[in-house]
């Protein structure tokens, strides 16, 4: 701190006479003695990069008195603040400022902002400009599966990672989701699509309900059907459209078409007889009976039915009679359904110019353009792991096929479309306890993403991607950069694995709960793994190959199965509408960004007045 | 005798040969729907005995494991493809959890499941002598190898194991032994009928029902 000293100053009156000067007069009496003055303070304080007075740091100059003489420069005595601000970094000159300004990270934020600026100005925030709107779901995709599987396919491609983009790291705009079920902190499927596809968060389980449900109950459905996004632009005229590569009924790509009081009456067999006897109908049979239940909702409308089903789960399609199976039955009697119903066959008694597949050559075969509408069941249960679709018998489209497929038949209808795309095998691939699984069908589902950013209008096409929950899976410890992401933690400037403090190595990734370790070499079918035991132990990887598809991590707490986690998950969106995903939000908003950017309900509205 | 009587007899043989061969069609058709009840004797390395009851099922190409005193039982399907579905059936909660079906290869014997021996095991023993006819053809069978001795009676034509002993050190460390057993069983289908009807679920699925308190567990 400096101090300035000035002079302490007594009063001093000066006398003013007119006219001649007179005598001098007698001295005048001693005036008093003058108190002892103030020293005046000066602090000088520097202030870092980002404050608000200034933004490239600088100095803060205080002033004033020391009223109290204790040599100290308080709050109460500050009378006056100045600011010597550096100059700012894009103007200034000299080695250190062009060793920042021309570092490839600092050029490349640059750049990024530039575009960010770019994407603000070209801003379409016009309701109802997008013409089509594609909802992706990467069920259990939470954040550190996204970054894992980011630094694996950069890895796949011989880089080291970290810096690779998958294609919706690319999208301009970008938001979390806050996934709670209305009544779980850790949510499902089944109540959070619901959230996303009808705007209303619900309970868990249960699929296009609102909340006043009671799970499993069938009567307390009634009153409590709430309206899907998908619902709203068939009603609109749109053509619609559910891909999965899990069962076709299961909870997410239901929650887009049926109302159920539980998630797992994928077919009558599963459903209580008070709940058949009470007329509540299983989700196989809504899906066929779509166009039907629908129309009978509103009267007056006259739809044409969802136009693209492809999935897995023929089982809840055909009846329990080995007669129905299909060329790649697993079981002995493929079919689930006990009312001898063969939805298969209902369906293409309704839609006859529609055509049902159930095989990559039969896929293959269709002709986009012509084709009026599709039903696709590839699996008896779930379609395949990506890894593991080679070993499918009769042959499996990949997402990344069928989604590209899809969107050639939904375009033919020049009033636009609605497609919900899940990958919903990353979900089982945790659950299973295998990175490997979950991180390849991840990329696959960027793959696919990217396939309906190429294949659409970008000026009309909103395209969404999100998760419905997250995993308890962590990417951990101090790998170095680089380090493969399925191998065990080499630390910086290491060349051999850190070990821990029980003298063994780790690997990056693991699950704090789940089956735990499994080395099942080269098998690419995750669900092996639950025909072996839990194991949750620490083990030696020291001579095991971590990153061989059959490897599963280790993981804390044993469970018959990994589960899902309660923290956000990312929201990426590129088109019209596209920035109203910011900031952190309920996951329920997804449904009212589509809405307004498609203007779905008013178009509904529309044609239902 | 004369060139009649030479034709009656070669008749008479020629039907004797076929019936025999009918009757051996006939245990290779009885064989494919069984019931068969097993104990199990084990003597562990410290010398304590366990004896287990092990039930097999077979219908066609589905096969049945379960333990008496298990709730647990193993129920295997091999498909028309040539591959190997698992599913695990719980009694008392009348519930099946369904493996995806795998390539019969490696640990995937098939012959292990249906006959409850390893078929390329059973060429590797010696065949000590053979009785019986038909369906009741015995053979007994031994494999000596480094440590163990195992001798088996087989029924070839039901693809049964009458009894096995292993040993090691001239002290028997497992002793099987078929208790009772019915061809063309009713019973076997009851069973498979039985799980038909229970409720299944595909492993796959267990992760998203965390509610089921059977799942949970």
């Amino acid at each position: 701190m400096k101090k300035l000293n000035v002079l302490s100053l007594t009063a001093v009156m000066m006398l003013c006479a007119c006219g001649d000067d007179g005598k001098n007069g007698d001295n005048g009496v001693d005036g008093l003695v003058g108190a002892n003055g103030s020293n005046s303070l000066v602090n000088q304080t520097y202030v870092p990069v980002g404050n608000e007075n200034c933004l490239n740091s600088g100095i803060q100059v205080d002033s004033g008195l020391d009223s109290n003489n204790d040599g100290v420069l308080s709050e109460s005595e500050i009378t006056s603040t100045n600011y010597l601000c550096s100059p700012a970094l894009t103007t200034a000159n000299g080695t250190t400022v062009e060793n920042t300004k021309m570092n490839e990270w600092f050029v490349g934020g640059q750049q990024h902002i530039s575009q960010a600026l770019i994407n603000s100005n070209e801003l379409n925030d016009a309701v109802g400009k997008a013409k089509n709107v594609i909802l992706f779901v990467g069920d259990g995709m939470g954040i550190s599966t996204v970054t894992a599987a980011r630094i694996l396919a950069g890895q796949q491609q011989g880089g080291t990672g970290e810096e690779y983009q998958l294609s919706f790291d690319k999208f301009p705009f970008a938001g979390f989701a806050k996934t709670y079920n209305v009544d779980a902190q850790t949510p499902d499927s089944a109540g959070t699509m619901t959230a996303m596809v009808t705007g209303v968060k619900t309970d868990i389980g249960v699929l296009g309900v609102a909340e006043s449900v009671s799970r499993g109950n069938c009567e307390s459905v009634a009153g409590n059907e709430l309206v899907t996004a998908l619902e709203l632009a068939e009603i609109a005229g749109k053509s619609t459209g559910i891909i999965s590569t899990a069962r076709i009924t299961h909870a997410t790509p239901a929650a887009t078409y049926a109302k159920s009081a539980d998630r797992n009456w994928e077919d009558i067999s599963d459903m209580p007889n008070t709940a058949i006897a009470q007329g509540c109908e299983d989700i196989a049979s809504q899906l066929i009976n779509f166009e039907e239940n629908l129309e009978s909702r509103f009267a007056g409308i006259d739809i044409d039915g969802i136009e693209v089903m492809l999935g897995g789960g023929r089982r809840h399609f055909l009846p329990k009679d080995a007669a129905f199976n299909s060329i790649d039955a697993s079981s002995a009697i493929e079919g689930d359904r006990t009312d001898a119903r063969d939805l298969t066959a209902e369906w293409q008694a309704t839609y006859p110019m529609g055509n049902y597949v159930v095989d990559r050559a039969g896929f293959s075969a269709l002709d986009a353009d012509n084709t009026e509408r599709v039903l696709g069941l590839f699996n008896e249960s779930h379609m395949h792991y990506e890894a593991d679709r080679h070993n499918d018998l009769a042959g499996e489209p990949s997402l990344s096929e069928m989604t590209s497929k899809a969107i050639d038949v939904l375009d033919n209808n020049d009033e636009g479309f609605f497609l919900t795309v899940e990958s919903g095998r990353i979900d089982h691939g945790h659950h299973a306890g295998s990175a490997y699984s979950a991180l390849t069908d991840t990329i696959e589902f960027s793959n696919a993403i990217e396939a309906a950013v190429k294949n659409t209008n970008p000026e009309e096409t909103l395209i969404i991607v999100t998760a419905d929950h997250s995993h308890v899976f962590t990417i951990a410890g101090y790998p170095k950069r680089g380090n493969p992401i399925l191998g065990k933690v080499v630390s910086v400037g290491e060349t051999e694995p850190t070990l821990a403090k029980d003298n063994l190595p780790y690997t990056t990734l693991g699950y704090t709960n789940g089956r735990g370790f499994k080395n099942l070499g080269e098998e690419t079918d995750a669900d092996a793994g639950y025909a072996h035991d839990i194991i949750t132990a620490r083990q030696d990887l020291t001579s095991i190959d971590t990153s061989s598809p059959g490897f599963h991590q280790e993981a804390l707490v044993p469970k018959s199965s990994e589960t899902h986690a309660g923290e956000d998950v990312g929201v990426y969106a590129i088109g019209p509408g596209s920035h109203l995903v910011a900031g952190t939000n309920e996951q329920s908003i997804i449904f009212h960004i589509m809405n307004r950017a498609a203007s779905l309900a008013n178009k509904a509205e529309a044609v239902l007045n | 005798m004369n060139i009649n009587q030479y034709l009656a007899l070669l008749f008479c043989w020629l039907f004797m040969l076929n019936a025999k061969a009918d009757d051996a069609n006939s245990c290779q058709l009885e064989q494919q729907h069984v019931f068969a009840q097993y104990d199990i004797n084990d003597v562990t390395k410290q010398g304590n005995k366990t004896l287990q009851q092990l039930n097999l099922y077979r219908l066609d190409n589905q096969v049945i494991h379960q333990y008496e005193h298990n709730n647990i039982g193993l129920w295997w399907t091999k498909t028309s493809h040539n591959r190997l579905m698992l599913n695990r059936f719980f009694d008392h909660e009348k519930r099946v959890i369904e493996y995806q079906a795998d390539e019969i290869t490696g640990s995937f014997d098939w012959h292990t499941k249906y006959q409850l021996i390893n078929e390329e095991f059973l060429t590797k023993m010696k065949l000590v002598k053979s009785t019986g006819e038909a369906c009741n053809t015995e053979q007994v069978l031994t494999y000596q190898s480094a440590e163990t001795t195992y001798q088996l009676v087989w029924l070839p034509n039901l693809k049964l194991i009458k009894s096995l002993k292993v040993s090691q050190a001239e002290q028997i460390i497992s002793q099987w032994s078929l208790v009772k057993y019915s061809l063309a069983s009713d019973k076997a289908k009851e069973k498979f009928t039985q799980l038909l009807d229970y409720k299944s679920t595909d492993y796959a699925d267990i992760g998203d029902n965390e509610n089921d308190t059977f799942y949970r567990r």
